[in-house]
């Protein structure tokens, strides 16, 4: 009788979890939402084709469609990554979860040394040789804020590139963003969930470049009256880790803001103003400033400055063009990752002349990622 | 279709047990048979085909053995049915497996069919196999119901990863079995067991070990290296035993008694105790049908030893249609036969944790051949285990890696070892009352807190 009652026990534990997960799985609908990487949920069955019957397609699309329908998933995963934070888990998808709610993007030792170091550095030899150009390289989060990094985590010395740098191309061409961030580490100068600086990262930027530049005038820029165009923001590191932390804001200079600039993209599109309104309610809000995917934008900012500007950069470049585009009557912008012609004819065109200053713009892991 | 996927656990196992159940005893092997074929067909209905003709080609032939028994043409009728299956096996199996050697040593362009492997095509045919052999052999007789035959081969619980089981042992409970509530509640015990293995360990460990098998060797230290073998170790450990835990549970769900598969192998301290703890069903199907075969009457110590790697090559060539797979099966099998030359001998006066140190050195290096796609990969690997490539002793990838993953290796290694048992055991030894009950509420409690998070991994993480 004893035994009989201990089977039951056993027994009705599991089977009564089993079904309850039947039941779940049975008759609670999931809804439509997106995955933690961004793939759209499967929310209508997979159609059916003999095709895919024969090949076993049909089979893998009804077992995703059932995982992604799952009631509460979204709750079943906060679960097991907490779960798996408490057991010490810190890096997801090529995300590190590091500590103040920030997140980093994984930029391992082996992915950026060798090859794409040397063949980095022989290009701002020769851009700086042909071009009198001057390099501001902005080191990524998870150098500056290395204290927020999980314990023992991989992270390429990015230090130890600017300083290589520094070396090869000389203190007069070379712009030392990293001792200005470095200094400001304290202050909110990268965005926590995303591969960006903030506009206050690009401000200290921009004051990195102006004590370098030589420029008599320097425009007067005030942190605290920066207008904040989105209140809750998750930047893409959210997306892929799957980890929820606390949403931030993304603020711009006021003084910025409407300006009467003309923006010209790949020589179609013509647009005004620095920002682009649409991108703040779309999976991309970093696109707000300057727009995102183009391969170079012509700004011509209708002032009476005499000199132009010819950028080779990335997405950090797009934060900071606004606050240093006052100094100049055109600017041009070039960001290799998207250009898809020859970078050098570009600047054989628009970089050289005697009005024309030529600036590398870029972060240290996207110049080295163009080597990969 | 996998034992750990949501569409298993949720929709064709409970449909699968409550019809089991409902019907009486006479239909259980109906449900059976159906349950089974809609596995096998989930996934690739063509899959069915070699599992059919399979089985028809064993029954069949073991008639005719059965009918010829004594007579010459019993023998050809043997090596007939051992044709037939191989060449499906060949057919099916390792054709791409030809195909790429033949490319690569012969420089042929040949193109593979990109038909998938069909699953359980190695246990089904080694089932089919043993069964006419047995036949021949007069160890039991020829079925001559040919929905019980293919009841018994197409039983989807042990196709999966095995043990692999012979007819003569399931003869009886095909024909008449009791499913009992303690039988009942044992084997929901195992499959928990199973479970756990497969989605909180091995699932775990194998993400550790793809993170640490996408880094360039060059910038890899030692420990890292050794650190993704133990990964890996888990990682094929738990799966292949937390699927032959599903299987035997499943087994006593239904009425049937599956032989264990595995004992606790990280626990050998001779490469010699690791084949009698791994996959012990394939190691004595390997014995019985092949080896004593091929080596039983032959004279002289060299035959012997030659048949012995062959049967260990081919117990490689088992596991994955791979040169790989048969140097680890040849690895295996050259260290298996110097135990028993005079290494055991000289293990065996040894401390056993020298033994066990030797032992799993051994295995690891095993590991490396199974784990890597290519020669040149194992050999880089090797390279970097010991210290002749790399960067250095330990960096912070180990560090990181293990502080990361370190609740999945210490449970890993308390599970690998047969420590979990032995707390058991000890419990129940206790002459004090509280020892015992709380044993007994251990056992009550666990099946269910493995399954709750089982699920919720399986759910949580995702496709």
């Amino acid at each position: 009788m004893e035994e009989r009652r201990n089977d039951l026990f056993t027994l009705g534990i599991p089977a009564a979890i089993l079904l309850a997960f039947v039941i779940m799985d049975a008759l609670f609908q999931a809804g439509i939402f997106a995955k933690a990487d961004g793939a759209p949920v499967n929310y209508l069955k997979p159609a059916y084709s003999t095709g895919k019957l024969l090949n076993g397609q049909i089979f893998d699309e009804y077992e995703k469609y059932l995982q992604d329908r799952f009631y509460n998933l979204d709750r079943w995963s906060s679960i097991v990554q907490t779960a798996e934070i408490l057991t010490g888990k810190r890096e997801y998808n090529g995300t590190y979860v590091g500590k103040r709610q920030t997140l980093f993007a994984v930029h391992s030792t082996g992915e950026y040394s060798g090859r794409p170091v040397e063949q980095s550095l022989g290009f701002l030899e020769k851009i700086v040789t042909d071009y009198h150009a001057k390099v501001m390289l902005i080191p990524t989060s998870d150098e500056i804020w290395k204290n927020r990094l999980p314990l023992y985590a991989d992270s390429f010395d990015q230090k130890g590139y600017l300083d290589e740098v520094q070396k090869r191309i000389g203190d007069e061409a070379y712009v030392n963003v990293y001792a200005k961030l470095f200094e400001k580490r304290a202050e909110e100068i990268y965005y926590r969930t995303e591969r960006a600086w903030t506009s206050l990262g690009a401000y200290y930027g921009y004051q990195a470049w102006w004590e370098r530049s030589g420029e008599r005038l320097s425009y007067y820029y005030d942190p605290e009256r920066r207008k904040a165009v989105l209140n809750r923001f998750s930047g893409s590191l959210v997306k892929a880790s799957g980890r929820e932390v606390l949403p931030e804001r993304i603020s711009v200079f006021e003084e910025t803001v409407g300006k009467e600039v003309s923006v010209n993209y790949d020589g179609k599109v013509n647009l005004k103003g620095y920002y682009r309104q649409e991108y703040l309610d779309s999976d991309n809000p970093m696109g707000y400033f300057l727009g995102d995917g183009f391969g170079l934008a012509k700004i011509e900012m209708g002032n009476q400055q005499v000199r132009s500007l010819f950028v080779v950069g990335d997405s950090y470049a797009n934060s900071m063009i606004p606050l240093i585009a006052p100094h100049y009557q055109t600017i041009w912008l070039v960001n290799p990752k998207y250009y898809r012609g020859n970078v050098w004819s570009l600047l054989e065109n628009y970089g050289s002349g005697k009005n024309v200053d030529v600036l590398v713009l870029e972060s240290v892991t996207g110049l080295l990622e163009l080597y990969q | 279709m996998e034992f750990g996927s949501v569409v298993f656990l949720l929709r064709f196992l409970p449909i699968f047990l409550i019809t089991y159940y409902l019907v009486p005893g006479r239909m259980k092997n109906v449900i059976l048979l159906l349950g089974s074929l809609c596995f096998f067909s989930w996934g690739s209905p063509v899959c069915l085909m070699p599992l059919l003709i399979s089985a028809g080609s064993s029954y069949v032939h073991g008639l005719l053995i059965e009918r010829h028994l004594g007579k010459p043409t019993a023998r050809i009728l043997l090596v007939s049915a051992y044709c037939f299956d191989l060449v499906l096996l060949l057919v099916f199996g390792y054709a791409e497996f030809f195909i790429k050697s033949a490319n690569e040593f012969l420089g042929t362009k040949l193109i593979g069919s990109g038909f998938p492997v069909p699953l359980g095509i190695t246990i089904y045919t080694l089932q089919g196999l043993s069964y006419v052999t047995d036949v021949s052999r007069g160890k039991c007789k020829a079925c001559r119901n040919v929905f019980y035959y293919f009841t018994y081969l197409t039983m989807f619980p042990q196709l999966a990863a095995g043990p692999i089981v012979r007819y003569q042992e399931l003869q009886a409970p095909l024909r008449e079995r009791k499913v009992e509530l303690h039988q009942v509640s044992e084997g929901f015990k195992r499959i928990c067991i199973g479970l756990a293995k497969k989605i909180l360990l091995a699932d775990s460990a194998g993400m550790l070990w793809s993170s640490i098998v996408a880094m360039k060797p060059e910038g890899m230290s030692l420990a890292t290296a050794w650190l993704g073998m133990l990964a890996y170790a888990f990682e094929v450990y738990f799966t292949f035993s937390g699927y032959c835990d599903v299987a035997i549970g499943l087994g006593k769900c239904i009425g049937f008694d599956f032989p264990e598969n595995y004992d606790h192998p990280f626990a050998a301290c001779s490469i010699t105790d690791f084949t009698e703890r791994w996959n012990k069903s394939l190691m004595r199907w390997m014995k019985d049908y092949v080896y004593r075969p091929l080596a039983g009457e032959k004279k002289g110590l060299f035959p012997k030893l030659f048949f012995m790697l062959v049967t260990w090559a081919l117990i490689g060539a088992w596991y994955g249609p791979d040169w790989t797979f048969v140097l680890w099966g040849i690895w295996i099998g050259f260290l298996f036969i110097l135990e028993s030359l005079f290494l055991g001998k000289i293990l065996s006066t040894l401390p056993k944790v020298v033994g066990w140190c030797y032992a799993m050195l051994a295995i690891s290096v095993g590991w490396v051949l199974l784990a890597m796609n290519d020669l040149s990969d194992a050999v880089t690997y090797f390279q970097v285990m010991f210290g002749a490539k790399g960067v250095g002793m330990v960096d912070h990838a180990f560090f990181f890696l293990a502080s990361e993953n370190i609740l999945t290796l210490i449970i890993g290694g308390f599970f690998a070892l047969p420590i979990f048992r032995g707390v058991l055991d000890r419990l129940d030894a206790s002459k004090n009352g509280m020892g015992i009950a709380l044993k007994r509420l251990l056992e009550k409690i666990y099946p269910g807190v493995f399954l709750l998070a089982s699920l919720v991994y399986l759910i949580g993480r995702g496709w």
